[in-house]
Order: C-alpha cells, then sequence, then structure tokens
C-alpha cells in the first residue's frame, strides 16, 4: 500500500478492521482513521459489541488462572517504585565482604523508611489519578453533544415522549441513518436492582412488534441506540435489571407515537 | 463477592478496579474470564498461550482502568476485542501456526466448528442465532476464517480461492448485517451499556 485510502475507502474497511482482519499499512491508516473520526470510532465500536457475541461457549478457564491473576495483582505494577537495596551485593569470589560501619547501617534503614512512605504516598496519589482519570472519561459527555448536535440536524426527526401518569418529558432523536439518541429530561431515578428500558414498535402495521433499543440504566441522561427499522411508537418501561426480553404493559412509564 | 459488585454495571465495577478493590476485578472476571479464555484458545489452538493473553488482559484492566470508556461500550465488548486483538498479533508473529493448527487437529479430531454452536450466552442463544441465520454460508465461513482462524481478508481470501474484493464484501456485509440484526432484537444496543 503505497497511497493514502479515501475516505470512501477507509469507511469501507471498519467492519474488517473490526474484526482484526487488516494487517500492514491499511490496518495502520484505519486505526488513524478511527483515532480521529468520531463516527468511525462509533461503528467500529457497535461492530464489536456484535462480534463479542461470537465467542467459542463451553470451554472455562481453569481454575489456576484466576489465582494467577490474583496473585500478580500485588506485583510491582507499570511504574514501579525501585526496588530497596537493603543487603549489598554478594561480594566478588576471593575478595572479602568490607565491613559496615554501623552508623552507615542505620542510616540505610532511614533511608528505607523514607522510600517506603514515599512509596506509599506515591500510591495513594496514583490512586487519586486512576479515579479522577475515570471519573473525566464518564463525565466529558461527549454523547450529550452528540445527541445535541444529532437533533440539530435537519435530518433528524424528534419524538416526544411523555409520562403514562401524566408526568415525565423525554425525547427521541431519529437520523436517516438508524442512529438514534434517548434524551431524558425528568425521569425519577430507579433503586438498585431496577433500570429503565426502551423499546420501539416496528413492522408490519397489522401485526407490530416491540423489540427492545436497550437498557438505560437506573438513572438514565442520554443513550445512544440504532434502530434499523421503522418504528411507529416508542416505549420507556421500568423494568429488574439487567431488563427483559418482552415488555409489560403494566411497566410502562412513558410512550410517544411517531408522527 | 461481595452483593453490590454482583449488581454492578461495568462503569460502577471500573471504577470499583480503578479504587483498586480486587473483588471488583475478580467479578469482571467471573463474568468475562471464561468467554476470554475461550476465545484465546479458538485463535491460538494453545491453552497455555492463551491463559497467558487472558492474564494479561485483565492485569491490564487493573492497571490501566481508564482505559475503558464506558460511554464507547460494554466491558465484554472491550475485554474480547482486546483479548482477540493480542491473539491475533501472536499467530501473526508465530510461524508455527499451522503446526500448532495440525496438533490441534490431530487432538481434537471432531471439534469441527460450527457457529451456532458457540454462542455465550443461553438467554440471548436464541436471537443471536437467528441473526447469524441470517447471514449466508459464504459470509459465515468468511468471517469464521477472518475471527477464529486469525487470519487477514487477504488470507481468507487465498485459502477460499476467491478475489480480495469478495472477501472484503462478504466480511463487511455480512458483519453489518448481524450488528443490525442484533441491535434490531435488542441483545446490544450499539454502545448502550447493559
Amino acid at each position: 500500500m503505497d497511497r493514502e485510502l479515501t475516505r470512501a475507502e477507509l469507511d469501507e474497511l471498519l467492519p474488517l478492521f473490526a474484526l482484526d482482519a487488516l494487517d500492514g499499512e491499511e490496518r495502520a491508516q484505519v486505526e488513524r482513521y478511527v483515532a480521529r473520526d468520531e463516527t468511525a470510532h462509533a461503528e467500529v465500536e457497535s461492530l464489536r459489541e456484535a462480534i463479542a457475541l461470537l465467542p467459542p461457549a463451553g470451554l472455562q478457564a481453569p481454575a489456576s488462572l484466576w489465582s494467577t491473576i490474583e496473585g500478580s495483582l500485588g506485583a510491582p505494577r507499570e511504574h514501579p517504585a525501585p526496588p530497596l537495596r537493603l543487603v549489598s551485593p554478594p561480594a566478588a569470589p576471593g575478595r572479602r565482604r568490607a565491613r559496615r560501619p554501623r552508623r552507615v547501617a542505620a542510616a540505610v534503614l532511614a533511608a528505607a523508611a523514607i522510600v517506603a512512605v514515599t512509596v506509599l504516598g506515591v500510591q495513594v496519589v496514583r490512586q487519586q489519578h486512576r479515579i479522577d482519570n475515570l471519573a473525566a472519561e464518564m463525565h466529558r459527555d461527549p454523547m450529550r453533544q452528540q445527541a445535541l448536535a444529532a437533533r440539530a440536524s435537519k435530518d433528524s426527526h424528534v419524538i416526544r415522549l411523555g409520562g403514562t401518569a401524566g408526568n415525565g418529558d423525554a425525547e427521541i432523536v431519529m437520523l436517516l441513518d438508524g442512529t438514534g439518541y434517548f434524551m431524558d429530561h425528568d425521569l425519577p431515578a430507579l433503586d438498585r436492582g431496577s433500570t429503565y428500558q426502551l423499546w420501539a414498535k416496528v413492522g408490519d402495521p397489522d401485526s407490530p412488534r416491540m423489540v427492545s433499543l436497550g437498557v438505560l440504566g437506573a438513572d438514565p441522561d442520554v443513550v445512544p441506540f440504532r434502530l434499523s427499522a421503522p418504528a411507529t411508537m416508542f416505549e420507556v418501561t421500568k423494568e429488574t435489571a439487567p431488563g427483559s426480553t418482552v415488555p409489560d404493559e403494566s411497566s410502562v412509564m412513558m410512550r410517544g407515537a411517531v408522527t | 463477592m461481595e452483593h453490590d459488585l454482583r449488581d454492578a454495571s461495568d462503569a460502577a465495577l471500573v471504577v470499583a478496579i480503578a479504587r483498586f478493590r480486587e473483588e471488583a476485578l475478580g467479578e469482571a472476571y467471573r463474568r468475562y474470564g471464561d468467554a476470554a479464555f475461550g476465545l484465546a484458545v479458538r485463535v491460538l489452538h494453545d491453552h497455555a498461550l492463551a491463559e497467558e493473553i487472558v492474564q494479561e488482559v485483565f492485569l491490564r484492566l487493573w492497571n490501566d482502568p481508564e482505559k475503558f470508556d464506558p460511554g464507547r461500550g460494554s466491558l465484554r465488548a472491550f475485554i474480547m476485542a482486546t483479548v482477540h486483538s493480542r491473539a491475533i498479533d501472536l499467530v501473526r508473529a508465530e510461524s508455527s501456526r499451522r503446526a500448532r493448527e495440525a496438533r490441534h487437529d490431530r487432538l481434537h479430531p471432531h471439534a469441527e466448528y460450527e457457529l451456532e454452536r458457540e454462542i455465550v450466552d443461553l438467554t440471548v442463544a436464541e436471537q443471536v442465532r437467528a441473526a447469524l441465520d441470517g447471514l449466508t454460508d459464504d459470509e459465515r465461513r468468511a468471517i469464521e476464517l477472518a475471527y477464529f482462524g486469525g487470519h487477514s481478508y487477504r488470507e481468507v481470501a487465498t485459502l477460499l480461492a476467491q478475489p480480495e474484493g469478495t472477501i472484503k464484501s462478504r466480511i463487511r456485509v455480512g458483519l453489518r448485517r448481524l450488528r443490525d440484526s442484533l441491535v434490531e432484537s435488542g441483545i446490544t444496543s450499539a454502545w448502550t451499556e447493559s
């Protein structure tokens, strides 16, 4: 490969990239494209969700494997502190080990204590960094920005959902390519063990069926989904976690017809 | 295992891992360890190497939990993609693949691969099978050789004596149809975390 692939060519290769079926320069080019293009990244992630359902069944990991992993957790991590050297290396054969004055030993122990405190301090700081980084990832909220951009698009279709009990408000934003966003406005947070679930009514108008578009969690904000068939109605139900395969009429909290 | 972790979402689980809670990593392993191991064995035909990769992937999750973005996909997809990528790296760097496959075939002469049988979760088996039924035999074969065989699409084209463009098309069309079918049935919802 001695040329830059076009955007159309890169898009065509996304499924093969998701499947790890590319190599060499093609793989490198698609990897760079996915890293810089949000839509391509989302496409690869959604394909990998489907691919992840296809691993071999019937194989159990050996019982010893978790023990091995667990035993490695206490090992030095990615950037370990330099090992403490409280014992000098063995003297070379034939040479007499130098006698170490007592005050030197005391100094070494003191230094070791300082290093140990420093290591503990670094560990605490590092843990906080891990949590901060993760929290930042979780709260940077690109999804809301994506949904708002989709909502502002001239190709979008917005469906308002109203609470079946007269309260509650949410929106569905649908794009022509089947990408959709659920945007909650005032659904109350559920207790642990419960979740909201989004459904769409699709199929022949004479015999429609409800398909799940995914669970929304106990306190949803903006949740993306994909819908490849035309829908006539959207519903949000309250379900016991992890969700249901069939919607129960009595559990419908919100609904909205596609006009 | 603490009850709250059994019910924890992927995001909550990874936050707990970031707090160095070993039982959270244990819960992640309980959920996805077997599937990860099964995938690695399938690609590598080598139990010892598969164990190494699974260990490496879970330790990576322990060391760098922020690499997982719960807004982008499920923890299952993240782990499986990482396992597969590592296994592929090994397979493609391993010149003795044919020898290992031959050894595996000798040891497992009746282990003929059937995609439908290799579905991980009984609760979703029916819908995944229906999605797979929507693929043509040619599409399924190309996806199978690429994913579980660890082959690039060019290698698949050679193996099946087909033009590269044909194989690219089969994988692309088949995979997107599989994804759309699973999304429509509610098994996966694009990036939605379950």
